[in-house]
């Protein structure tokens, strides 16, 4: 029996390492940011109830204060995908926009430059929880609306 | 030795041949289990990888049903992945539009803020029923209403509210108005210059549900700019309460005219320091 134990601990390590394998190599960008434990456990924020203090309120309002409207081609969605360690810290930023009929598209310049700047820029968040209620990495996203270069929505929460 | 093989490698090939056989004669069930690995690396964050499997399993699979697509739009709508989740949705809804515009006019309106698209599901729904649909939780004539106020038609939200308030009233009884369509009804008075009506609605919310800070918040500024002295006394109110967790939220995505601590402290701040009593 003490061999079936052990063939079987071999074999999850095995398929352990696999997974591994396969969802490090998923994750693309390599910066200095770092996810806790393996890295592999990402959950999303509505799972993990990963929270800005002073929520999406202070985050419009720091955003708007800096925000530079672009003259032109500054219509659609930008959005910027992240995320979050379990000590706090953003991280592995991804950024897309789309056009008011959801098509990928490229907005102006600006918009990226200034979005991912702010982005990056957020320091206060409160790290989400898992099962267990340890501090866990999770992902999220912010979307921004812009109407005529002005930034009219913030999501999702 | 022996004994292993017979115990694991035997099954194991004997489960092996037969899910091989089984895919073999049909495919579509490992396309089936590719779409669903997909969803879950979506639920972990790898997008681009879980798109990817979702195209394969889609594009190898006939006849794709409507609440298929549906289900591979919902995680892209919680991600923000809009090209993807909005294509599904059309999809589903091109095949069968009578059980998915409901949904489809949810997600534009509160994940989208897509009033215009939202209000073309909407109507559509609503024109081809003849009782009062629900969208998620919502009457549908109120979630139209929150369409109109949100592109700024305040006359024709109030409309909807109130029709929805007289529906909801007929059909569950005069106490089973829920407290948010009282609340909108507040805020688009509030918003058309009718603070005195709007604080009405606002006390019908507050007596539904007493944590509804952001009644009490809003109610507090219409008493302002009336010049009631109760207020300042209701923002403080409100702030208590938010600060506490206790308002109107949700997991997934930030509601209308939803309350935080800034803006209530801000607001305090702003209207109340000089001569608010609860403050010096």
């Amino acid at each position: 029996m003490g061999l079936v134990v052990r063939l079987i601990a071999c074999m999850k390590k095995i398929i352990l390492i696999t997974i591994t394998a396969v969802l490090v190599s998923c994750n693309s960008q390599k910066t200095d940011f770092e996810l806790c434990g393996l890295g592999i456990k990402v959950m999303p924020y509505y799972f993990t109830g990963l929270k800005y203090d002073g929520e999406i309120y202070k985050i419009e309002k720091e955003l708007k204060k800096q925000w530079i409207i672009p003259k032109t081609n500054n219509n659609g969605i930008a959005k910027v995908r992240f995320k979050v360690n379990c000590h706090g810290d953003i991280g592995d930023l991804h950024y897309q926009e789309y056009d008011t009929n959801y098509i990928q598209t490229q907005l102006n310049d600006s918009i990226e430059i200034q979005l991912m700047k702010s982005v990056s820029e957020l320091s206060d968040w409160i790290t989400g929880v898992d099962d267990d209620g340890k501090a866990c990495n999770s992902h999220s996203f912010l979307s921004f609306r812009i109407e005529n270069g002005h930034i009219i929505e913030i999501l999702p929460k | 030795m022996k004994w292993i093989r017979r115990l694991i490698m035997y099954p194991l090939v004997a489960i092996i041949t037969l899910i091989a056989v089984l895919l073999f004669f049909n495919p579509a069930i490992y396309y089936h289990i590719e779409g669903m690995i997909g969803l879950k690396l979506l639920w972990y964050g790898y997008e681009e990888k879980a798109n990817e499997l979702i195209e394969k399993s889609i594009s190898n699979s006939d006849g794709v049903s409507a609440e298929l697509f549906r289900i591979y739009s919902i995680d892209n709508t919680k991600s923000g992945n809009y090209e993807e989740s909005t294509k599904y949705l059309n999809k589903a809804a091109d095949l069968d539009s009578a059980n998915v515009d409901g949904y489809f006019g949810w997600c534009l309106l509160y994940y989208y803020r897509d009033y215009d698209k939202a209000l073309f599901h909407l109507e559509r729904l609503d024109n081809s029923t003849s009782f009062i649909d629900y969208i998620g939780d919502d009457n549908i004539l109120y979630a139209k209403g929150l369409c109109y106020k949100q592109k700024g038609n305040y006359p024709k939200a109030l409309e909807l509210f109130q029709l929805a308030i007289e529906h909801e009233r007929k059909d569950n009884g005069a106490n089973s108005v829920p407290y948010q369509i009282y609340f909108q009804t507040g805020r688009t008075l509030d918003l058309l210059n009718r603070p005195s009506e709007a604080i009405e609605f606002y006390n019908l919310a507050i007596e539904d549900w007493e944590g509804s800070s952001e009644s009490i918040y809003y109610k507090g500024l219409a008493e302002i700019e009336l010049g009631i002295a109760t207020g300042c006394q209701n923002l403080e109110i409100a702030l208590e309460k938010v600060s506490k967790g206790i308002k109107s939220s949700d997991t997934y995505v930030r509601l209308f005219d939803e309350i935080y601590v800034d803006q209530v402290e801000e607001m305090i701040r702003s209207k109340c320091t000089p001569n608010n009593p609860l403050r010096n």
